[in-house]
């Protein structure tokens, strides 16, 4: 964080008194940088211009919890450990991975978190929002949604606002759908190390009906810290993970009924690692060290070969995860020669032919990188996200220079 | 959301309704000729309707008491002729109405103001099948149940099952964010919508998805359930779900409604989530019970269709709970599908339960409400104190495991006193459901039945914010006006001293 843009730090103990902060910072017009635990602050751009840092550490009620109803309402302050605790006293639990670490918050998930190992099966934290309540750029604060599991009344905002990088509005409050906690969880892995190879194991993963909860792909040097994950730093080795989830019985079916498919696909079962390896898959940001970059490539999942294949030929050795069902795939650690906007360019390049994108996560705030090669080409949809910006923020100071909004 | 009825039967009876209540059909505006011009150039003659004989079909959706027969209906073949509609009505002042199937039932689809209706009916391509991408990619005008016929003999399926959907549209999914029984385990239409193309109020067309990246907002999220008020979904990228590998499909009989819901609540709590959980009250299971003689018990107040899927070892963990749970709340029996043969019979009683209704009484008119699940037992006994206060026979289907109740409101047209009756029934219904925490539409959206009261859920500056999403899609207020939003200057919250 740079001191020169960031003058102090504001910590409201209240939902009113948060937004009392912001209508003052509008008339003002002074920037508002909300910040839960920090987990993920660097990613993004810098902040553009002057302000103070509102912190959400005074915004942790836990309003209500129908845990008959599934249901669970906080403050944005709560964070990812707090609420798991809270949630497995019922045996319940919200289905998202704490790709930043369970010290993250609710309010910094919901501002933005790319999509963990377990969204393939669970969905976004988007599809867990109900309700919030929210302040937007002038003070204002609004509800949207409720408490109901479906909901059809007026436009959906809490769709709208989570992941919009808090851009829009600070999510203060949001109401929650949580799942029954299930019993069991067993993990797979198979080493893979020729292409052909890993494209016939994902398409049998993916068009099977086992129901993993995860198919992730792991390659590079990240992973050789990893006992039971490791991977060698070769071009073409990587490993597979799947998770299966449910009860006991449930999950040893799935996974019968996942040798059985791989058998008739000519196809050796996976290896059974230790449950708790999945934390190093769902925190899998969490130790990436600040000074490294962090982009995604996002493709159709039957392209997910063809797009490691472009980005192993152009970074070797990045290390990265990828999410095979859903088609995202997540690179860091990229160390060896560092991480250029010439790289992006010409990995967005690569990409454009699989009908895939690149977009930049984090890159080192000491460098000039135009915004268009972080965020990519603006397509028509940019006019209406400026057209929302320009309403809810009207003087752009929720957030600035942050997102893909012109500083 | 169909209107099982027969629509030119009930087009007599229920136009009769809108009298008695004040609510004649109107006579649509016209169009100027250089509108008509500019739409016949863009689609051709034989895609474009402006006869009133042939209008007629258009003044209304299932939602019937208020009706207007629109100007011109065009049929565009293509996303890009359905922008240069929405662009040459732009240019001359005249508002659009989306439309899919017409089988909403709160008003979604029902013209006003002049509206050009753009049918998306004759876009039915379906586009790309990707069971390795698990995603279909189909134009807006398919139907719902035509995907399952498509897929059928694949392990996939399109999971949203709205109770309409051998008749419904994808495109009228997307704009009601369209539910069903199933969704208590497989979510809502907006769950399932990878990617879509859109064109805008302003007639311009965005490709969302259905790669998706952090660079962008959920517009899908955003744009679904929005009920062509923001602009009108042409195509759409669908998630294709597993079908599940076993079924566990059994109904159990309670004497009072109450035991039924809170049988409902119980297994929630106790962390089963089933595929599905439906409630139907003795009225409309006498009236099933008259059309398929399905066997249902005379005597029943109240059964519970539960289906559980998945593996079959879990299906006999998660079924001795259920069954154990809905003896603890007192049902006198239990039974279970013996055969598909069987479980496709009792789901298809389920879906056709609004058309049974037709044999209880000439009018009716079907609510839709959502409460917390917990709160289900006590929406029950409000729903039967309701209509016992007012005189009014109201039966009910409810998709119980959501908190989503349909009560249905009986009544005859003849009697207008009896028709006002069943209308504020309805709305203190919806009002009981927002004093229960819930809201005034699970699943059919808001249309025009429900106007009135989204002044009662939302504050003023609830629904400021979404007048301002709303500024940004249709700058010109072209896209489906009368619809989901109040006026800005309602008095509403004036009289009721919020803000």
């Amino acid at each position: 964080m740079d001191n020169d843009v960031i003058l102090e730090t504001v910590s409201p103990a209240s939902i009113s008194e948060a937004a009392e902060v912001i209508a003052e910072a509008a008339q003002g017009r002074r920037s508002v940088y909300a910040r839960g635990a920090g987990t993920h602050f660097e990613y993004g751009c810098p902040p553009s211009r002057a302000g103070f840092v509102l912190c959400t550490d005074g915004l942790q009620d836990v309003a209500d919890y129908s845990y008959r109803d599934l249901t669970i309402t906080v403050g944005c302050g709560v964070s990812l450990n707090r609420l798991g605790e809270i949630l497995a006293q019922q045996s319940q639990f919200l289905p998202i991975d704490s790709i930043f670490g369970g010290e993250g918050t609710i309010g910094g998930a919901a501002a933005w978190s790319p999509p963990g190992p377990r969204s393939y099966r669970w969905g976004a934290l988007r599809d867990y929002v109900l309700g919030v309540r929210a302040v937007d750029g002038t003070g204002r604060t609004f509800h949207a949604g409720g408490k109901v599991v479906k909901n059809a009344a007026g436009y959906n905002l809490t769709r709208l606002l989570t992941g919009s990088w808090g851009t829009l509005a600070l999510i203060v409050e949001m109401t929650l759908m949580v799942r029954p906690l299930h019993e069991r969880s067993r993990l797979l892995s198979w080493v893979v190390t020729k292409r052909d190879d890993l494209q016939r194991l994902l398409d049998c993963l993916v068009t099977g009906r086992s129901e993993p909860s995860a198919i992730e792909v792991l390659a590079g040097p990240r992973w050789g810290r990893d006992r039971f994950l490791r991977v060698a730093d070769d071009p073409w080795e990587c490993r597979v993970v799947t998770v299966h989830e449910g009860s006991a019985g449930e999950v040893d079916a799935f996974c019968d009924e996942l040798r059985r498919e791989l058998s008739e696909a000519g196809l050796k079962m996976g290896e059974e690692l230790p449950a708790d390896c999945y934390a190093s898959l769902s925190n899998f940001l969490a130790d990436v060290p600040k000074s490294q970059s962090v982009y995604e490539l996002a493709v159709r999942p039957s392209r997910v070969v063809a797009a490691l294949e472009q980005l192993r030929s152009l970074r070797p050795h990045a290390s990265l995860i990828g999410h095979a069902g859903l088609g995202k795939i997540f690179v860091f650690a990229d160390e060896d020669a560092g991480v250029t906007p010439e790289v992006i360019v010409r990995l967005r390049a690569a990409m454009a032919p699989l009908g895939g994108h690149v977009t930049v996560l984090r890159y080192p705030w000491d460098q000039a990188w135009n915004r268009s090669v972080i965020w990519g080409p603006h397509g028509p949809a940019s006019r209406y996200m400026q057209g929302l910006k320009d309403q809810f923020d009207p003087h752009n100071i929720l957030n600035p220079g942050r997102y893909v909004f012109p500083p | 959301m169909i209107r099982w009825f027969s629509r030119r039967d009930s087009a007599v009876s229920v136009a009769a309704v809108g009298k008695a209540l004040g609510k004649e059909t109107r006579k649509g505006t016209t169009v100027p000729p250089t509108l008509l011009r500019a739409l016949r150039r863009i689609v051709g003659a034989e895609n474009l309707i402006t006869r009133p004989s042939e209008l007629i079909v258009y003044e209304c959706d299932g939602y019937t008491l208020e009706k207007e027969t629109p100007p011109a209906v065009v049929f565009p073949k293509s996303t890009e002729a359905t922008a240069a509609v929405v662009r040459a009505c732009r240019e001359h002042g005249v508002p659009v109405l989306p439309r899919g199937a017409g089988t909403g039932l709160a008003g979604g689809a029902t013209p006003l103001h002049g509206c050009v209706v753009v049918s998306l009916a004759r876009m039915k391509r379906i586009l790309e099948i990707s069971p390795r991408d698990r995603m279909v990619h189909v134009q807006a005008g398919v139907l719902n149940l035509e995907l399952g016929s498509v897929l059928a003999g694949t392990y996939w399926h399109f999971a949203p099952d709205p109770s309409s959907q051998a008749a419904c549209t994808i495109g009228g999914n997307i704009a009601t964010n369209a539910g069903g029984p199933h969704t208590l385990k497989y979510g809502v239409t907006v769950n399932h919508i990878l990617g879509m193309t859109w064109v805008t109020g302003e007639g311009e067309v965005l490709e969302i998805g259905p790669e998706t990246n952090s660079a962008e907002f959920d517009w899908i999220g955003l744009l679904t359930g929005s009920e062509g008020t923001l602009g009108i979904a042409t195509e759409a990228w669908l998630r294709l779900t597993p079908l599940p590998i076993a079924h566990r499909t059994f109904r159990a009989t309670f004497d009072r409604v109450e035991d039924a819901g809170n049988a409902v609540s119980r297994i929630i709590a106790a962390g089963v989530i089933p595929a599905a959980m439906e409630l139907l009250d003795r009225g409309i299971l006498q009236a099933l019970e008259e059309a398929f003689h399905f066997g249902f018990p005379a005597d029943a107040e109240a059964i519970l269709v539960v289906e559980l899927d998945g593996m079959p070892i879990a299906l006999d963990e998660q079924e001795g709970i259920v069954l154990q749970l809905c003896r603890d709340c007192h049902a006198k029996e239990i039974l279970s599908a013996s055969s598909e043969a069987e479980r496709e019979l009792l789901w298809h009683c389920r879906k056709s339960a609004v058309a049974a209704v037709g044999r209880l009484s000439p009018g009716y008119f079907i609510q839709d409400g959502v409460v917390p699940r917990s709160r289900l037992p006590e929406l029950v006994r409000r729903v039967a104190s309701i209509g016992r206060e007012r005189g009014v026979r109201i039966v009910n289907v409810a998709h119980a495991g959501d908190g989503n109740i349909h009560p249905i409101l009986l009544f005859d047209e003849r009697k207008p006193d009896e028709v006002r009756r069943a209308m504020e029934a309805g709305r203190a219904i919806l009002q009981a459901c927002i004093e229960l925490g819930g809201s005034i539409t699970a699943e059919h959206g808001v249309g025009i039945e429900k106007l009135p009261l989204m002044t009662a859920l939302f504050s003023r500056r609830d629904l400021d914010a979404m007048r301002r999403i709303q500024r940004v899609f249709d700058p010109g207020r072209v896209m489906t006006p009368g619809k989901v939003l109040p006026p800005a200057e309602s008095e509403a919250f004036q009289a009721a001293g919020r803000d």
